[in-house]
């Protein structure tokens, strides 16, 4: 009984403690989430379609979180607001340093409110509604992350760190990726694909999310508001291992037959004769 | 001390030599960094090791939530590095066992480097004569 009331407390402080994470609410990473099909694509701008299950954690319902790799530009300017952020807070860094170590600019943490390139995948704008819901993005081109997953419309709760993939889209192009599944692992989840049954004690302290990804059929059969659309599988490859200090938790995208595998821990492209 | 075996343990693995587990420890251990939570929509700088600022102050949950917060956040803090360690140890292979909490302790705090060194001793001596914890 304790358990479960440090438990349930915990989980608040946790999601409290994260959701004190400003969102922004100007700008969606660039991403608008379409709930009819488009006539036409534009030129300019690419397509993610996938199929995305909707269970959910009390009333909320857990999602995908998608990160899309800055460039050059992006990154550019990132450092150049961590900078001249780092320089202004210097004079006080070094009146509050603790045995005269002043946090390098590598250890320096600021709130950057450049253009954000991660986002939530809404389940609440779709095509389709179902068990699956059908979601298509209009995205910027480039490259994209199955970063991780989320109960919350503001902030990620566990990352897939320690393994998944990423694709590239192209622009005027549908980008399918297939299916995406999410829920609680910490029991038995009744959604397929998933590495689940974690243990009950994972929950004690915080949400563990675990996220599956199906690629989509080479027979399937999209629905005719889709077919006159130019539409191409994702081609996947496997990113490895990552830090991301602001999730709750940590896990992997589960094994993809035939393309996402791990070795001690590790993910390894199965594609690729060892 | 079984029975609190899912809070207090160490982890094994008899076939990893111990520079592996050393590594092992360094990868996984670095999960434990924290920072504040990710915003979203917002801007991650994927390429670079950063950090986000950490939040001092818990939300008001008034006094008596304060005071059960004050009491829980340790624990609370505990177990969310427990889970991030447990699924990438766990993930490499390695299992664990109950040991008391005092000792628990012992082995996790202190000087980094210290801690790893104990750790991937632990993990590759000889093999316990105890049962696993399981993922209870």
């Amino acid at each position: 009984m304790i358990r479960k009331l440090i438990g349930s407390i915990s989980v608040l402080v946790i999601l409290a403690f994260s959701s004190q994470a400003q969102a922004k609410d100007k700008d969606n990473a660039g991403v608008t989430q379409l709930v009819s099909a488009p006539t036409q694509l534009k030129n300019d701008m690419a397509y993610i379609l996938l199929r995305t299950s909707t269970a959910k954690t009390g009333l909320f319902t857990l999602q995908p979180v998608f990160l899309r790799i800055p460039n050059e530009e992006e990154l550019a300017d990132y450092q150049k607001a961590k900078k001249a952020a780092y320089e202004k807070a210097l004079p006080d860094l070094q009146k509050k340093a603790q045995n005269n170590q002043v946090p390098t600019i590598e250890q320096f943490s600021f709130d950057y409110e450049g253009k954000a390139n991660s986002f939530v995948a809404s389940s609440k704008e779709f095509l389709t509604d179902g068990n699956m819901r059908t979601i298509l993005l209009e995205v910027p081109i480039g490259k994209y992350i199955l970063y991780g997953s989320t109960n919350m419309s503001n902030t990620l709760v566990t990352c897939n760190c320690l393994g998944t993939v990423g694709f590239e889209v192209k622009a005027g192009i549908i980008t399918d990726m297939g299916s995406v599944y999410t829920d609680k692992v910490h029991k038995k989840s009744p959604l397929p694909h998933l590495e689940d049954n974690l243990g009950p004690s994972m929950f004690n302290y915080g949400y563990i999310f675990g996220q599956a990804l199906v690629p989509v059929a080479e027979d399937v059969v999209y629905p005719d508001f889709l077919k006159a659309l130019p539409i191409e599988p994702a081609r996947f490859e496997v990113i490895k291992q990552y830090y991301e200090p602001g999730a709750a938790s940590i896990n992997r995208l589960a094994p993809i037959s035939g393309l996402l595998g791990y070795k001690r821990g590790k993910p390894v492209d199965l594609r690729v004769a060892e | 001390m079984r029975k609190q075996g899912y809070k207090f343990y160490y982890f094994h693995n008899p076939d990893i030599s111990f520079a592996d587990a050393y590594q092992d420890f360094v990868e996984c251990r670095g999960y434990l960094r924290v920072g504040g939570g990710v915003a979203l929509p917002g801007f991650i700088p994927w390429t670079e090791t950063y950090q986000r600022p950490v939040y001092a102050q818990y939300p008001q949950y008034g006094l008596v939530g304060a005071v059960l917060i004050a009491i829980i956040s340790p624990k609370a803090e505990r177990g969310v590095r427990s889970n991030k360690m447990r699924r990438c140890m766990g993930t490499r292979g390695y299992v664990r066992y109950a040991i008391p909490e005092k000792t628990f302790d012992e082995i996790n705090e202190g000087e980094e480097a210290k801690i790893l060194i104990v750790q991937a001793k632990l993990a590759t001596g000889p093999k316990p004569q105890d049962e696993v914890v399981e993922d209870d």
